[in-house]
């Protein structure tokens, strides 16, 4: 689907925190705050409340039931919801350079999303894409403190992330819990500006 | 540091039908030929249960070594482990005793460097975990192994073992995986045409064992 420059977006955020504080609920209110106020619909999935099974590794997804995981459960929603969206926004706490537990349950679920075909991109092998077209994605990681090696591995690992999804652009914003509101809207705004979702 | 206690944790939902077992057991047995005493857990096994949980904190308390290995997950660990590893590192706030991390990770694509963020989040995991880095084993092109016990196999995974047989002597001498053990990790694959016409090709077979050769293109959440 090719939307037209300055049209309104579908954006899902999935929300990897957990055990709210007042700092998460500050980016994503803010963040729902920016992308609203530009029209875009939005969907919020608080992935702490689903109960989303681990991925198996059994490649069901590929050779039983194509483009649906075997697990009944909302993993396939998330799956569904993030093909079907112009945007995706993923807000976790950076783990060890990574995602939360919660945001990456959800991840390892997406394969369903690719083909189990193999292809060549930049030179290297990806498995190809199932459909024509593939979210861009923002990815908003929480540290308590500025940590170069941590937000070094995030920041790789969403840029892997983005060639394996077959993202079409992505964009990353690290935040830190000293962070006040300002330099946080204005980062994350940043980020959602260089996406097109706000002007 | 003199390594007598090491532990595996198996961190592929396959369990003993992994890939990441064939690797793991491989290096446990290899340690076990030089006097080390080593126990193997499931990460599965241990976030179901709370008392296999404080069964495994009590021997990770114990133990010198610990080897995680599993299969690449979206350029990642599998997220069942990053919940483990969570509750390791909440477990040894503020230790300060000797113990060493290792990851082992593999991958069906035939490009090791992909599993590179992946150690990445290993050494990270390590650092926060108050534990000390010995670097990690990356395979790319893991099918070969086909969840088999290594010895079985023969020349396919020749490199392999001999990488692993190589990382097991730098182990117990103190030192990080060295980059010759690193470097030998590896399958012989002959080119990358190669290798996607063969997985392709498998793909299909699976498919078509299933009765569902027809819709492996199936597109269940296209936009309307």
């Amino acid at each position: 689907m090719v939307r037209e420059r300055g049209e309104p977006l579908k954006v899902l955020i999935l929300d990897g925190t957990a055990s709210k504080d007042l700092f998460t609920d500050e980016i994503n209110s803010l963040t729902e705050r920016m992308l609203t106020g530009h029209g875009n619909e939005i969907e919020i999935i608080e992935l702490e409340k689903l109960d989303i099974r681990g991925c198996m590794g059994c490649f069901g997804c590929w050779v039983r039931t194509p483009g649906t995981c075997v697990i009944d459960d909302e993993g396939r929603t998330v799956a569904k919801e993030f093909i079907q969206s112009d945007l995706v926004v993923m807000i976790t706490p950076i783990t060890f350079g990574g995602y939360s537990y919660h945001l990456k349950k959800a991840i390892d679920r997406l394969i369903p999303n690719l083909m189990p075909f193999f292809t060549t991109i930049n030179g290297e092998i990806h498995h190809s894409k199932r459909y024509e077209s593939y979210p861009k994605v923002l990815a908003i990681g929480i540290l308590d403190e500025p940590d170069k090696e941590s937000e070094g591995t995030f920041r790789g690992l969403v840029s892997r992330n983005s060639i394996n999804m077959h993202s079409p652009s992505y964009s990353v914003s690290v935040l830190y819990r000293s962070e006040g509101t300002g330099a946080i809207e204005e980062n994350i705004g940043k980020s959602l500006g260089s996406l097109g979702a706000i002007e | 540091m003199n390594l007598k206690r090491a532990m595996l944790l198996v961190g592929s939902p396959r369990g003993v039908k992994s890939n990441s077992h064939s690797l793991g057991t491989y290096l446990m047995g290899r340690l076990e030929d030089r006097r080390v005493k080593t126990t193997t857990w499931f990460t599965q096994d241990v976030i179901k249960s709370e008392d296999k949980m404080e069964e495994f904190l009590e021997e990770l308390d114990g133990s010198d070594l610990i080897v995680m290995a599993f299969p690449l997950y979206v350029d990642s660990i599998p997220a069942m482990n990053i919940r483990l590893m969570e509750i390791i590192a909440d477990h040894r706030k503020g230790s300060t005793d000797q113990k060493r991390f290792m990851g082992i990770v593999n991958s069906g694509f035939p490009e090791k460097e992909q599993n590179e963020t992946a150690l990445r989040i290993c050494r990270q995991f390590s650092r926060e975990a108050n534990m000390e880095w010995t670097g990690g084993l990356a395979l790319g092109g893991g099918m070969v192994i086909g969840a088999r016990p290594l010895k079985e196999i023969g020349g396919m995974v020749r490199n392999i073992t001999k990488a692993i047989d190589m990382a097991a002597a730098d182990l117990v001498r103190g030192n990080p995986i060295s980059m010759d053990a690193k470097g030998k990790m590896k399958v012989p694959f002959s080119s990358r045409f190669v290798f996607s016409k063969f997985a392709n090709r498998f793909w299909k077979k699976m498919a078509n064992s299933n009765g569902v050769r027809e819709r492996i293109d199936d597109r269940p959440y296209e936009r309307e």
